[in-house]
């Protein structure tokens, strides 16, 4: 799979290979938005493929996706209008209306990764589903478990009863 | 894991012989009776069962249940089962059927993993400002509850009066950037200039700029002090917090009602900023029970004019408003009164005991208009047992407009050594930077300063040209404070003559930055002299001259070069 900045930057090309053993090719400037794929690079240059071992193919698609996405709107076009912050406003929102469980999944690849904006967009989006739900909602709605124990939930309840009503 | 359910209910073995449509029923007959075990029997697929725990909105896996699959031969156990991502693991790798339900639960447990991490929960925090929020979420889980509690991720809290957003709220799981910076900001060495390198809070921008109300009240040629001097000096403007002078009268609910509609999550509050016209007693004693682990507070009570009759003559049940006709055809003046929310020391009651992490305090009090409420104030304040830095700001109400009024609280409102002592024994505070200003010390209270507070490192304490003081700065200042690096000398003796300036005792080598205040300035005998004391001196900011004939330099670095340039530009402007 081949993801591009844009036709300008791509000069370095990085390989990454995912935790299935797919392989992706993209510029460099589009891996270099994960701080972690940036300094690995630095480390051991652009001709040794880098392996992520704790992404999948799709999920590292959807990455790839995004930061793509972003490097490509750091550029400036001669031919092409510059991207407005309303554009990559909508961009994103389409991004993160995914299924919950690869929402969940992109949290720990722009965890692992290190792409803060990538991170934050999704943590937003976390909790815009979870804003207004009282606690036993956002566990259900995130599948967590309430681990408190009887009298930790007890206490809660006490301090803050409404929450769960 | 340790079992916390009654002992009756310990052990609860429910067979499930049915299909998946009888889970619904296993949450309810787990959430009456709480069981540990759950038999799962043949021809069930466990898939189903993760199916339906997860996509079934009404439906949670009760944590404590051990989970013991059967499929054809096979038994599977999800031993303690502590969580549901070791159910769905366990389960996926026994199930050949399902593939594509398999991704998805793996997905899930993926997805369980990222939302249970504490520095991504932490992120879906921030993200979160309605106080319901915050309190819902905090009580998902223990990963949770323990990201919300995380002592750097403590959330700030702010409330402006003048604010843009919302009622003037605004909640952060980050530290806000201060609007006045702490003392230990004071000292920048990446800075140069006078006014940023050696940085006064804006709670301590009295010097600098005339209160809005001052400026409305009195016009520029009747301010006679230092403060219509100096303000010409401050070029960085009004602070933007300052309010308007007149502001109408707020509508709504009461401050307090806000503040407890707030501070339900108090207990996840660590930094409060507050600058409004409406706190009082009540409200801040509020914000103290509510927020145990409150760390920082700027409280910047300002005190606005109101276009009303303040005090309302008893006209009957409706006042007279500016304008009305009053009895005997007597119509109200447009009377500028105050109708500020009350704070005195009462709001500070206590907090030692309420906020004991309490370690940075910055207060501009525009109601303080007594010795005993200041030295109240500071000695509860003094008692904080971790108390780093102290700004206290006293500025004249708007209610001082007259000259009489002015000169009352001027006469009333001083920071002697009574109330620098009361802070000093109240603890003593373990402080590491100090700024007070309507200072009137003397070598007594400096003296109990530097050995009750050894640790200090900053101190600009200021007096005001009204305060008719002749005190100088302790001869013995170096030894005094040894480890200070941050000094505003102006108000340990009221404009200073150099001659009574002993730069030779001033062995301080640790300071950094210097601000003097003299009333002639400095030869540059003396500021070699200077040099030879403080070796690692800097910054000088140097202040001389009277009300007309102010004069402000900066040296910067503090070299032999500069000194002598400096000297050299003096002379020749003194011809």
């Amino acid at each position: 799979m081949h993801f591009q900045g844009s036709p300008n930057m791509a000069e370095k090309r990085v390989k990454l290979i995912s935790s299935d053993n797919d392989e992706f090719e993209v510029d460099e400037a589009v891996a270099f938005e994960s701080e972690t794929l940036r300094n690995m690079i630095q480390d051991t240059g652009t001709n040794v493929p880098i392996s992520i071992p704790n992404v999948s193919s799709d999920i590292l698609a959807k990455v790839l996706e995004y930061c793509s996405y972003h490097a490509e709107t750091m550029e400036t076009h001669d031919d092409k209008p510059p991207i407005t912050d309303a554009q990559i406003r909508e961009w994103d929102a389409d991004f993160v209306d995914v299924h919950p469980a690869t929402l969940y999944s992109l949290i720990l690849a722009a965890n692992y990764l290190n792409i803060k904006n990538l991170l934050d967009l999704i943590c937003q989006a976390v909790a815009n589903n979870i804003r207004g739900k009282t606690a036993v909602e956002i566990r259900k709605i995130l599948h967590i478990q309430d681990d408190f124990t009887y009298e930790e939930e007890m206490e809660i309840r006490r301090e803050t009863k409404w929450a769960f009503d | 894991m340790p079992c916390s359910l009654p002992p009756p209910l310990l052990l609860f073995l429910y067979v499930l012989r049915s299909s998946p449509l009888a889970l619904p029923r296993l949450s309810v007959l787990h959430s009456r009776h709480p069981f540990h075990s759950l038999l799962l029997f043949p021809s069930l697929c466990p898939l189903c069962i993760i199916n339906a725990f997860h996509s079934a909105r009404s439906l949670w896996v009760p944590s404590p249940v051990k989970v013991v699959g059967l499929q054809g031969s096979r038994i599977y156990s999800s031993a303690t089962c502590p969580n549901s991502r070791v159910l769905a693991s366990g389960l996926v790798a026994s199930c050949k059927r399902h593939q594509v339900r398999m991704e998805q639960a793996q997905e899930l447990v993926a997805g369980i993993e990222g939302v249970q991490q504490p520095d991504v929960v932490a992120l879906i925090f921030r993200q979160l400002s309605e106080p319901q929020d915050v309190l819902a979420a905090a009580a998902v889980c223990r990963t949770w509850r323990a990201a919300a509690t995380d002592l750097s991720q403590l959330r700030s809290w702010q409330y402006d009066d003048d604010s843009a957003t919302a009622a003037g709220i605004k909640s952060s799981a980050t530290p806000m950037q201060p609007k006045t910076p702490l003392p230990k900001h004071w000292v920048n060495p990446t800075t140069h200039s006078p006014f940023s390198s050696f940085k006064t809070p804006r709670s301590l921008a009295m010097l600098s700029a005339p209160s809005p109300i001052r400026s409305l009240l009195w016009p520029c040629d009747r301010l006679t002090d230092a403060n219509a001097v100096t303000s010409n000096i401050d070029e960085n403007g009004p602070s933007p917090r300052t309010p308007s002078p007149v502001q109408p009268v707020a509508p709504g609910g009461s401050f307090l009602d806000i503040v407890l509609a707030q501070m339900v999550i108090g207990k996840f509050v660590g930094d409060v900023d507050i600058s409004s016209s409406r706190l009082n007693d009540k409200s801040l004693q509020t914000i103290f029970k509510s927020c145990p682990r409150l760390h920082t507070l700027r409280l910047q009570h300002l005190c606005v004019p109101s276009m009303y009759p303040s005090n309302t003559f008893d006209l009957g049940p409706s006042p007279l408003r500016v304008g009305d006709i009053g009895p005997d055809n007597y119509i109200l003046p447009p009377v500028l009164s105050c109708g500020c929310g009350q704070l005195s020391e009462r709001g500070f009651a206590a907090v030692r005991w309420h906020c004991s992490d309490l370690s940075s305090v910055t207060l501009v009090l525009q109601h303080v208009i007594s010795k005993k409420v200041y030295r109240q104030v500071l000695s509860e304040l003094g008692a904080l047992p971790k108390l780093h830095t102290l700004s206290v700001e006293l500025r004249m109400p708007s209610f001082g407009q007259s000259v009489k009024s002015q000169l009352i609280w001027q006469e009333n409102t001083h920071c002697t050594d009574k109330e620098l002592l009361a802070l000093l024994n109240a603890g003593p505070p373990p402080l590491s930077a100090l700024a007070l200003n309507r200072c009137d010390l003397t070598e007594a209270s400096i003296s109990a300063l530097a050995s009750s507070c050894p640790n200090l490192e900053a101190i600009d304490l200021r007096s005001s040209s009204d305060i008719q003081g002749e005190h100088d700065i302790p001869l013995n200042i170096g030894a005094l404070f040894q480890n200070l690096t941050c000094l505003s000398a102006a108000a340990l003796g009221v404009f200073q003559t150099p001659e009574k300036l002993p730069f030779e005792s001033w062995v301080m080598p640790a300071l950094k930055r210097l601000r003097l205040e003299t009333v002639e300035p400095l030869s540059l005998s003396q500021l070699q002299t200077l040099k030879c004391a403080c070796a690692r001196l800097e910054s000088l900011h140097l202040i001389s001259g009277t009300h007309a004939t102010l004069q402000e330099s900066h040296i910067y670095p503090v070299t032999d070069d500069t000194i002598l340039e400096h000297g050299m530009l003096n002379s020749l402007s003194t011809f």
